[in-house]
């Protein structure tokens, strides 16, 4: 039109973030620790999307996974143990411009916090979750976590592990209003990168469950999904997370999967023969809380004061 | 191909719904606007009404602009975003991803710019894009760095070159200025050695008339002439053995030629020729630049070129004779009275082209005053060039339109043997790639370029650059060439290349209306008058109260329709106002007629260019019939051979059958189930014939390509993108591995660490990605070990 060449209507940022803008102190995790990826990934998908660092929430619990505030040059809030969600949905409520990325281990959301879990999620809030799931606490130098395996030898329990694990996939998609699951490994960048990226694209509650490798004190807890490339089933869809071409070779075993499908994606989270990776569930239509607490978000403070003064008024005497 | 579905429909304008009712009392003074021109009480555009289709360009905080424009030494034109892109080619994402942000720090001082030198103007730009990102030490580095190899990487000679009134000029400057520097450089390259020729010729004449002194033999042997006595060699040399000498004439001529071809070419390399009305004070002071004003600049120009054309003939005349003395091939009857009339039209195309462009810069308004002495110049033997600059919007007589355009082009083409081309300045590639084939053409040309100021001289309202562009838009100034060089035909000879909708009466636009309404709006000369404060009295506010009205019609649909569906209707064009308002706007009769006047003209372009031509409709029309007429007989012929065919089998498949059954009664052959088998194949059906006919060459069959020994790894690389920041590696060695800008490790100094280490690193990486390649230093100890622990990572 007119041989406009751009969309000339389109105001380009003032700005422009580079990778260093989204790093904060430097890693302590241990060296070949599994976090390491996730935090490189999030901050890839930052700058990606050139978000502004102010504009940018993280959020945790307590554990190694919990640190994750730290290390983004972004706001965040290291919460108490198992209270990363409330506080996410506390940021969320009042600030619902702001990007949200919770970071919370097996632990901190299974277990102390799984109370809150099941709420966040029915909440729909409109925020990433990532849950690093290690297997373990690492933090307190392991001890058995609710995603143990059976018979995983810890400090609390030295010959075993004796329940079998929660799966908090198959727990999340039984939550009320759940709207988005994903699994994926952190060994596997490029998965891990479109897993997230996707994840952040949902509008509301993204729950990604990572495979998050302790090399620490849960070496050897994925070792036959690494050894054995056949374990992971990749889940495809063209709405689902997109497999990029250099996974053929590293995980050859594939799956066509409706995400909008709940029945099937509760049995491919039951499933323990294969690790399914990618998109289980999505669905945009599920309500979202902060479209209700946003409410009076735009009332100046006068107008706020004068309503209570009305709403004290009627206890007047 | 299918139509686009609402999703791929992107409006390019966003607009509110269009309100209004129906009542006719109301239309009535619309009407009488539209057919007497009379206002009454309709309100005329606000001041800032922009067409509606340009409603999102008139939100945007700049108005667009495809300028400044590269220049490079050549005289060729890049857009400004390819040219970086180009130099950028290859460069950190942090920098390709920043040239948006670049080329608006550029433009963004580019509007008081008529020419600068690229370097130091993107340079500045540069400071400025760094300033303004504010990044962090470490990546402020590697932009700064990268910035610098960009612009080093530009063209060479580059110019940025800015949309001011006389960019025209400046690109035609550039343009010859290279092009016949290159030109007179391969001349003089071509003579140089004619002229060592002649040198050496009158040299040797000049010996033999004066014979060898001691002295010139002494001198000619500088060093050897120690060992022989010169004098005795110049006694024994003589003066008169060999050849003749020249004749005082012919040595007249030789070093006449000599002179000649030796004399500095100081001719200018363009003459500008104008009416006294040319605004270039800068080309007046401007190298190898001759401007003259003259009362009949055309003729001016001939004369001028005439001029030129007898100088250079003399030196073209001088090679040729030297060529053929060199050779000698000279015989003065035959080539003297040759060379004694030697002028341009025997020059050769190298030869014509070193001449100096000689361009007669002109307006519409001038050159519809002298049409006689431009006509004349267009029918010429001299290439002289005119540039013309047209207002598209207004008549060479002014806004009056109640005459139809005078279609400069159109009569340009009559010439027949004249290049006539149709450029703007809001196309800066077209312009110049039109003065190019100008001055390529040796013959007479004629440039039309449509310039971006508004008729009354007010600053058109979305920039100069969207005006220029307007102009094509609504078919005011359609872009053709129309070049005879390019063959017999008009398809070969016209080209509408460059124009929007070239199959269409008018360019269409998406426009969003409401939330989710999308509609396709032509863009036409009505539109486009919207922008000219000119045309304002044939404009008036439909009132809201008759806005919807059926008898309102689009401008477009009102020229598309026949007499009778017009008659009671008016015509209207879509308006924004400066609030942000969506008004209807009816159109005057002449304005509309202007409207239908343009249209017209393309039309003509169309049909000489074949499209919507009746003639090649009928072509189409004939060849279709044709082929489906053979189609239908080929297909009759095979249904009767099948249908033969069938009923053959069946006649002796019967027999057969017939025939068994009795051999069987009658305990002959055994009568065997499988038999059938052998029944001959029924013919294939037409279809399956048909398929088979036009049987399209098969593809070969892909060739494996041969299985070649995979090369061993030299260099140790890592599959970045597989790295999960684990820190491994970089704890090992931190500068034999690095992180990138994505914090993933690559290779750093390759040798800065050891092959030991690239193994153990290999080994101890969790997602197996780094490739420790073949070691580098054969001394390095327990090298066999290390060579087999990593062949399996490699
Ligand atoms: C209220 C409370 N209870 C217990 C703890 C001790 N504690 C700290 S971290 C942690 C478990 C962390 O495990 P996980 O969430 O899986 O994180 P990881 O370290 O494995 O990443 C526990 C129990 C605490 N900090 N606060
Ligand atoms: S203890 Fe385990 S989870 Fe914690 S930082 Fe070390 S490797 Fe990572
Ligand atoms: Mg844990």
């Amino acid at each position: 039109m007119f041989g406009l060449k751009r969309d000339w209507t389109v105001t380009l940022p003032e700005r422009y973030f580079t990778f260093e803008d989204y790093e904060g102190g430097e890693a302590r995790w241990c060296p070949g620790c599994g976090d390491h990826a996730i935090l490189t990934a999030v901050q890839r998908i930052c700058r990606d999307e050139q978000l502004p660092p102010e504009q940018v929430v993280s959020v945790s619990g307590i554990g190694c996974s919990s640190r994750f505030p730290h290390y983004m040059g972004t706001y965040g809030f290291h919460g108490l143990h198992g209270r990363a969600l409330p506080v996410a949905a506390g940021v969320k409520a009042r600030r619902p411009e702001l990007k949200v990325w919770v970071a919370t281990g097996d632990g901190d959301c299974c277990s102390i916090g799984a109370g809150h879990w099941i709420h966040a999620i029915r909440y729909n809030m409109d925020m990433t979750v990532m849950l690093f799931d290690n297997a373990i606490y690492g933090l307190t130098k392991k001890q058995t976590s609710p995603t143990s395996p059976k018979g995983l030898s810890t400090n609390t329990h030295p010959r075993g592990a004796w329940l079998p694990p929660l799966n908090p996939t198959q727990a999340t998609l039984g939550f009320t209003n759940v709207s988005f699951v994903a699994q994926t490994v952190d060994w596997n960048p490029v998965h891990l990168h479109a897993t997230l990226k996707k994840a952040y694209e949902h509008k509301g509650l993204s729950f990604v469950r990572i495979l998050q490798r302790c090399p620490t004190y849960t070496d050897k807890v994925f070792d036959d999904l690494q050894s054995d490339p056949r374990k992971i089933l990749v889940l495809e869809h063209e709405r689902g997370v997109p497999v990029d071409p250099a996974l053929d070779r590293v995980f050859p075993t594939r799956q066509a999967h409706d995400p909008s499908d709940m029945g099937a994606a509760r049995a491919l989270a039951a499933r323990d023969d294969v690790f399914a990776i990618g998109l289980l569930f999505q669905d945009e239509s599920c309500p979202r809380y902060e479209d209700f607490t946003r409410r009076g978000l735009d009332m100046s403070v006068d107008d706020k004061l004068a309503g209570l003064d009305a709403a004290l008024d009627r206890f007047a005497l | 191909m299918t139509a686009p579905t609402d999703a791929e429909r992107r409006p390019v304008a966003h607009l509110p719904l269009p309100a209004g009712g129906a009542d006719a009392a109301a239309l009535i003074p619309v009407r009488r606007f539209h057919l007497a021109g009379e206002p009454g009480a309709l309100a005329p555009l606000p001041d800032g009404a922009v067409p509606a289709v340009l409603a999102d360009v008139a939100r945007a905080p700049a108005p667009p602009t495809d300028y400044p424009v590269l220049v490079d030494g050549q005289g060729q034109v890049h857009g400004l975003d390819e040219a970086l892109a180009a130099a950028a080619a290859g460069m950190p994402a942090l920098l390709v991803d920043n040239l948006p942000r670049l080329a608006q720090q550029i433009r963004a001082r580019s509007g008081e710019l008529d020419e600068r030198a690229a370097a130091p103007a993107v340079g500045e730009a540069a400071d400025r894009l760094v300033a303004q990102l504010a990044l962090k030490p470490g990546p402020q580095g590697e932009l700064v760095n990268a910035l610098e190899h960009l612009i080093k990487a530009l063209p060479e000679g580059a110019h940025l070159v800015g949309l001011a009134p006389d960019v025209d000029l400046r690109l035609l400057w550039r343009t010859t200025h290279a092009a016949l520097g290159a030109r007179r450089e391969a001349l003089v390259a071509r003579w140089t050695p004619l002229a060592h020729g002649l040198r050496q010729r009158l040299e040797v004449d000049r010996h033999k008339r004066e014979g060898r002194s001691a002295q010139a033999v002494q001198a000619a042997n500088a060093g050897g002439a120690r060992f022989f006595d010169a004098g005795a060699l110049a006694q024994a040399m003589g003066t008169h053995r060999g050849t003749e000498a020249l004749s005082d004439g012919e040595r007249e001529a030789l070093s006449q030629a000599l002179a000649t071809l030796q004399a500095p070419v100081e001719a200018p390399r363009l003459v500008v020729v104008h009416g006294g009305d040319c605004q270039a004070p800068w080309l007046a002071g401007t190298e190898a630049v001759q401007v003259v004003a003259a009362k009949d600049p055309f003729a001016e120009a001939e004369a001028l070129w005439g001029a030129q054309a007898a100088e250079f003939a003399r030196r073209y005349q001088a090679a040729r004779y030297a060529a053929l003395v060199l050779e000698d091939r000279y015989e003065a009857d035959k080539h003297g009275p040759w060379l004694d009339a030697f002028d341009a039209q025997a020059f050769d195309d190298d030869e014509l082209a070193a001449l100096p462009a000689v361009v007669v810069v002109t307006s519409d308004k001038a050159l519809a005053r002298a049409l006689a002495p431009a006509s004349k110049a267009l029918r010429g033997h001299a290439p002289v060039r005119i540039l013309c600059r047209v207002t598209p919007t207004a008549d060479a007589d002014g806004p009056t339109l109640d005459h139809s355009h005078l279609e400069l082009g159109y009569l340009g083409m009559s010439h027949r043997q004249a290049l006539v081309q149709q450029t703007t300045v809001g196309r800066a590639a077209h312009l110049q790639a039109a003065l190019a084939r100008a001055d390529a053409a040796h013959r007479p040309s004629l440039t039309l370029v449509g310039v971006a100021h508004t008729i009354d001289g007010s600053p058109p309202p979305l920039g100069a650059w969207l005006h220029a562009s307007a102009g094509i838009e609504g078919r005011a100034h359609p872009l053709f060439t129309y070049d005879p060089a390019a063959g017999t035909h008009w398809a070969r000879r016209l080209s509408c290349e460059g124009n929007p909708a070239p199959d269409a009466h008018w360019p269409t636009h998406t426009v969003a209306l409401g939330t989710d309404r999308l509609e396709d709006w032509a863009f036409t000369f009505a539109d486009q008058a919207v922008l000219e404060r000119a045309y304002a009295a044939h404009l008036r506010v439909v009132p809201e109260a008759c806005a919807a009205h059926p008898d309102l019609m689009p401008i477009a649909e009102w020229l598309a329709a026949t007499e009778d569906d017009r008659a009671h209707r008016v015509p209207t064009v879509w308006v924004m106002s400066p609030q942000g308002g969506l008004l209807r706007a009816a159109v005057s009769r002449p304005l509309a007629l202007a409207a239908q006047d343009r249209l017209d003209f393309w039309h003509t372009l169309q049909e000489l260019v074949g499209v919507d031509n009746a003639h090649v409709q009928a072509a189409i029309d004939r060849t279709r019939d044709d082929l489906q007429a053979a189609h239908a007989a080929e297909l009759a012929a095979l249904q009767a051979a099948h249908a033969a065919e069938v009923a053959r089998v069946e006649r002796e498949t019967a027999q057969e059958a017939l025939g068994r059954l009795a051999a069987a009664l009658t305990g002959g052959a055994a009568f065997n189930l499988s038999a059938g088998a052998s029944a001959p194949a029924p013919a294939k059906t037409p279809e399956a014939i048909a398929e088979t006919l036009p049987a399209p060459a098969a593809d070969p069959e892909p060739t494996a390509a041969p299985e070649s020994a995979p090369e061993p790894p030299a260099d140790p690389w890592i599959e970045s993108i597989l790295c999960t920041s684990c820190n491994d590696c970089i704890n090992l060695n931190g500068q034999l591995f690095v992180y990138n800008g994505s914090k993933q490790a690559m290779i750093g100094d390759p040798e800065a660490g050891t092959f030991a280490e690239l193994v153990r690193a290999a080994e101890a990486c969790p997602s197996k990605c780094i490739h420790p390649g073949a070691p580098m230093n054969p001394n390095e100890p327990n090298l066999d070990d290390l060579i087999a622990r990593a062949a399996k990572f490699n």
